[in-house]
């Protein structure tokens, strides 16, 4: 066996191992949120579709600043394992936007009484979808891998652009959403409870993000390898 | 600096004279936009809703329509040409090719708003007076920012498999803020508000021209360039 | 108070269900693809030496 190859399927295995792990963690989260976080007055149950929905927004953000990033990476250094990398964090950045809209529409329900709102976050989260789509598609539809790599970099460094203005967009035009409850200069307003079960939510989906990516990875490059020595695909 | 502008608007001479010597691209879209603005008219119900109240909108989509059918063709002519690879071979600063092509498509795009706008008066009744400078002026600002992307996507996707696709999948998303900025802008302008309530707006759309065409300019060599 | 916490426990489990569901799947099918990949890359590629 190669050394390429080697090193392949060594990060396949430990994509799979953080994975595993990650969704464990997912899984010790939803126990949390479920059995040992109160139930808001307000809101009800459904409130606590918060501890999904809003890790699942920071991860499609996370793998959407990732494949910004190292598109720029890309285009200064010109290494393929980097394009490789980022269309890797694309992918799983379709999961996490996937759950966001999911979990977000079905909370909103309940809160707003309608499925669907033009809320910052919401369209935000809709537009990342969006971009990483169209980036898989242009991959996908790029024969040379050197064009798909410079192809996919600028799409992505553009996206990255892209989204201050959207954000900005959506501010100018008008936000329902709840306001930060975090971010805020005094103490979060959130009782310490909540808070624990938010940020082992980060945690856990975090490590979850990076599993997938690093897998993602690894079989980026057996792919890529197998490419490379004529192999049909 | 003068010999970038020369060699720029060169380019764009060169794309302007293929385009009118068959026509295609510039006629398809003014077509389309024609019918775009039929179709809308028979699509609304003119009891429920006042045409002022809906036209911002309408104008904008046919705009934003017109525009991707304009983009889509104008790199045809290229591809068909085989042009673009004799272009390259010469020593041309990849930054003066773009900005050559992007004047390109913003006469094409101007032209076919420059039809479309009377028609959309026309079609919908709708008396612009006063508002028409502004109008103008917020139409201008808008349109550089769109084909400023698609100048830089379609240059990508021309040698693509379902280009026609590509291009409005690609594209619709970085068109949002300065579509959305130009209706809000030209709502605003029909109403008569004053220009105070529109600044947010028009400086959205100014960072984003400013914004898009450096950054358009900087990424161009890595889509043309081996 | 006359306000009453409303009965919406069927939606947190729809979404706890569903987001489940996506990030299964995806793991799954990661899985799948990295085990064939991996399988036919042992198959094929120890005489296959790159450049």
């Amino acid at each position: 066996m190669t050394p390429e190859l080697l090193a392949a399927r060594r990060i396949i295995r430990r994509g799979q191992v953080i994975t595993l792990l990650g969704l464990l963690a997912a899984a010790g989260v939803y126990v949390i949120a479920l059995r040992y976080t109160p139930v808001e007055v307000r809101q009800g149950l459904a409130q606590k579709i918060f501890y999904v929905h809003a890790p699942a927004a920071w991860g499609a953000l996370v793998a959407f600043a990732v494949v910004g990033l190292v598109s720029i990476l890309y285009l200064w250094l010109q290494d393929e394992r980097l394009d490789l990398f980022a269309a890797s964090s694309a992918e799983v950045g379709i999961a996490f936007s996937l759950v966001m809209l999911t979990t977000g529409p079905i909370w909103g329900k309940t809160v707003w009484g309608t499925w669907w709102t033009w809320d910052a976050r919401l369209t935000l989260t809709l537009f990342l979808f969006f971009l990483f789509v169209g980036y898989l598609a242009l991959r996908a539809a790029v024969q040379d891998h050197g064009e798909r790599a410079r192809f996919s970099a600028v799409v992505g460094i553009m996206g990255l652009v892209l989204v201050p203005f959207i954000h900005l967009s959506v501010y100018l035009f008008r936000t329902l959403h709840p306001q930060p409850v975090l971010l805020k200069p005094s103490a979060p307003s959130m009782p310490p409870e909540m808070l624990r079960a938010l940020l082992s939510g980060m945690a856990a989906f975090t490590m979850l993000y990076i599993g997938f990516v690093v897998l993602r990875y690894g079989l980026a490059r057996l792919d890529n390898l197998r490419e490379g020595a004529g192999d049909a695909v | 600096m003068v010999e970038f502008l020369r060699l720029a608007f060169a380019i764009a001479g060169k794309d302007i004279r293929l385009e009118l010597r068959s026509r295609t691209a510039l006629l398809s879209a003014i077509v389309f936009s024609a019918l775009v603005l039929v179709v809308f008219n028979f699509a609304r119900d003119p009891t429920a809703l006042a045409a002022v109240d809906l036209a911002p909108s309408v104008l904008w989509v046919t705009f934003a329509f017109g525009a991707v059918i304009a983009l889509n063709r104008a790199f045809y002519v290229e591809r068909e040409n085989a042009a673009l690879d004799g272009i390259l071979l010469a020593p041309v600063p990849r930054s003066a090719l773009y900005v050559g092509k992007l004047l390109a498509n913003l006469a094409f795009v101007g032209v076919v708003e420059t039809v479309a706008l009377p028609l959309f008066v026309l079609f919908f009744n709708v008396s612009l007076g006063h508002a028409l400078p502004g109008i103008l002026g917020v139409t201008a600002l808008a349109t550089i920012g769109f084909v400023a992307v698609g100048t830089i996507f379609s240059a990508m996707v021309v040698r693509t498999r379902f280009a026609e696709l590509m291009l409005p999948v690609l594209l619709l998303p970085f068109m949002v803020p300065p579509l959305v900025g130009a209706v809000q802008v030209t709502a605003k302008l029909l109403a008569g508000r004053p220009l105070s309530e529109m600044m947010g707006w028009l400086r959205l759309l100014t960072l984003y021209d400013i914004g898009f065409v450096t950054l358009c300019i900087l990424v161009f060599p890595a889509v043309v360039d081996e | 108070m006359p306000f009453e916490t409303p009965q919406n426990g069927g939606f947190l489990l729809a979404a706890y269900v569903v987001a489940a569901v996506i990030y299964l799947a995806y793991a799954g099918s990661l899985f799948m693809r990295a085990g064939r990949a991996m399988r036919e890359a042992g198959r094929g590629g120890s005489g296959a030496g790159g450049p």
